[in-house]
């Protein structure tokens, strides 16, 4: 019993993170933010014309629906609507524990240590504030990393198969038509697996990913005379800017995040055998956030408003693909870890 | 080198905290569970229309919803609309009826119009108004 109590317990605290968030996210209907202004307009479009073309026409002048932005979530949203039988914004909130049900288990599996700690990661993303905040629920982020996750679990698959390459290359093609940051984490993958010398791999993750991905959609809209991203342009390039950014991100997030990153950074001193075996997701986290970060230097709004809205939402994905390497981490000293 | 009975504990320790503040903030919800429980109660049993009209997005101009939902069961769907909003609505107030009306009219088209006093109207566009 005495060995089962930690598996029980933790099983327990992933039942409850994950019923948290979804009460959360079923009790009211999709109505806020961004769903209202962005995702779900063009669902609303897809879903009452039948056309893909219909994101560009309810926002004709672009100037709040983002137009360029990838239309995989809202053609998810129309679709289940179509299967539903009805557009009830009720209803499509049930996709929200669908998508965190997956997630969780893709960490999961993502996580190289004993049950206990496995479960514990999984319970951690579904605790994690994104999931635990009612307004996200109608937003993007959650299928984009749905994708990423499945992703990296086949990437970092210690058995990897022909095939292995051409489902992650699709994940991450599906990644890039769901939201911009997909196209970041394709780049940061196909650099890393270039970087391992993974030529094979790289070149189909990469040309699946843009040929799949961001092509189709970049041509589509270049088609309706939307091209480029309203919030970012060549031509305001400021090369201070990721500095601004990242004062601002340190006003409104440094001390509350303060811990975590000591805390983590602690537990990865900790554990030497998961630093070495996780210095590509390392790397790869930070070139995200990196990257991230330089992409301020060509914002258009001012840098700290755009902060001050995106910066938790942004930081999801570091942090949730970080999740099994810190359970790894925290197991490694028990000597448990199974490699 | 730091013992492993040192290592262990303070693995378990880090990661316990962590968890407890994750739970911690899950726990502390935006609303208290029994109003919580209520609201779900509330919108579960409520039509199509009514959940809609009462979405948390929605509610706070429920009446301009609720004209902009007629209007949307009646207009077919290739039928443009026009708000005409005046210049003393304040511009966030704008900026969020025109949201709305997008949002429920879609995949319409919803033309903004300056409109006079406090104004806020929204009819059917004449076809071929607002033609790009």
């Amino acid at each position: 019993m005495s060995r089962r109590l930690p598996a029980f317990a933790a099983a327990l605290l992933l039942a409850l993170g994950f019923a948290s968030a979804t009460f959360l996210a079923v009790r009211q209907p999709l109505s806020l933010g961004d769903y209202l202004a962005v995702w779900g307009l063009k669902a609303r479009a897809i879903h009452g014309s039948g056309e893909l073309s219909a994101v560009f026409r309810v926002d004709p002048a672009g100037e709040f629906s983002h137009p360029e932005y990838p239309p995989l979530w809202p053609l998810v949203l129309a679709g289940t609507a179509r299967l539903l039988g009805r557009y009830d914004e009720l209803l499509l909130t049930l996709l929200r524990p669908l998508l965190l049900a997956a997630a969780a288990a893709l960490t999961f599996a993502r996580t190289r240590a004993p049950l206990p700690w496995r479960l514990l990661a999984a319970a951690s993303l579904t605790l994690l504030p994104y999931f635990q905040t009612a307004a996200y629920t109608g937003y993007a982020e959650a299928l984009l990393l749905v994708f990423v996750l499945a992703a990296l679990f086949l990437l970092e698959s210690p058995a990897p198969t022909p095939f292995t390459p051409v489902a992650a290359g699709l994940l991450l093609a599906f990644a890039s038509l769901t939201k911009q940051e997909g196209v970041l984490v394709l780049l940061v993958v196909s650099g890393l697996l270039a970087a391992a010398r993974r030529f094979r791999d790289t070149s189909i993750v990469a040309g699946l990913g843009v040929g799949v991905g961001v092509l189709p959609w970049s041509l589509y809209r270049a088609a309706h005379g939307v091209s480029g991203l309203a919030d970012f342009d060549l031509d305001a390039f400021r090369p201070a800017q990721p500095l601004r950014a990242l004062a601002a991100l340190a006003e409104i997030a440094l001390l509350p995040a303060l811990p975590w990153i000591l805390g983590a950074a602690l537990l990865f001193a900790l554990a030497p055998g998961v630093r070495r075996a996780r210095r590509p997701l390392l790397l790869g986290a930070g070139a995200f956030a990196g990257l991230i970060l330089a992409s301020f230097a060509f914002a258009r709004p001012d840098v700290a408003w755009l902060v001050a809205w995106t910066w938790d939402r942004l930081a999801l994905f570091p942090v949730a693909a970080l999740l099994p390497a810190l359970f790894e981490a925290a197991a490694e000293p028990f000597g448990t870890r199974e490699e | 080198m730091i013992p492993r009975s040192a290592r262990r504990l303070l693995a378990a320790l880090l990661a316990g905290a962590g968890l407890l503040a994750l739970l911690a903030d899950a726990v502390t919800q935006d609303l208290p569970a029994a109003d919580s429980l209520a609201m779900a109660g509330r919108f579960w049993r409520a039509g199509p229309r009514g959940r809609l009209l009462n979405a948390p997005g929605l509610a706070r101009d429920a009446l301009f919803a609720a004209d902009a939902v007629r209007a949307a069961a009646a207009w077919p769907a290739d039928a443009d609309a026009v708000l005409a909003i005046g210049p003393l609505v304040p511009p966030e107030v704008r900026e969020r009826l025109r949201r709305r009306a997008a949002y429920v009219l879609a995949p319409r088209r919803v033309l903004l119009e300056p409109g006079s006093g406090s104004e806020v109207t929204l009819v059917r566009a004449p076809a071929g108004a607002g033609q790009r």
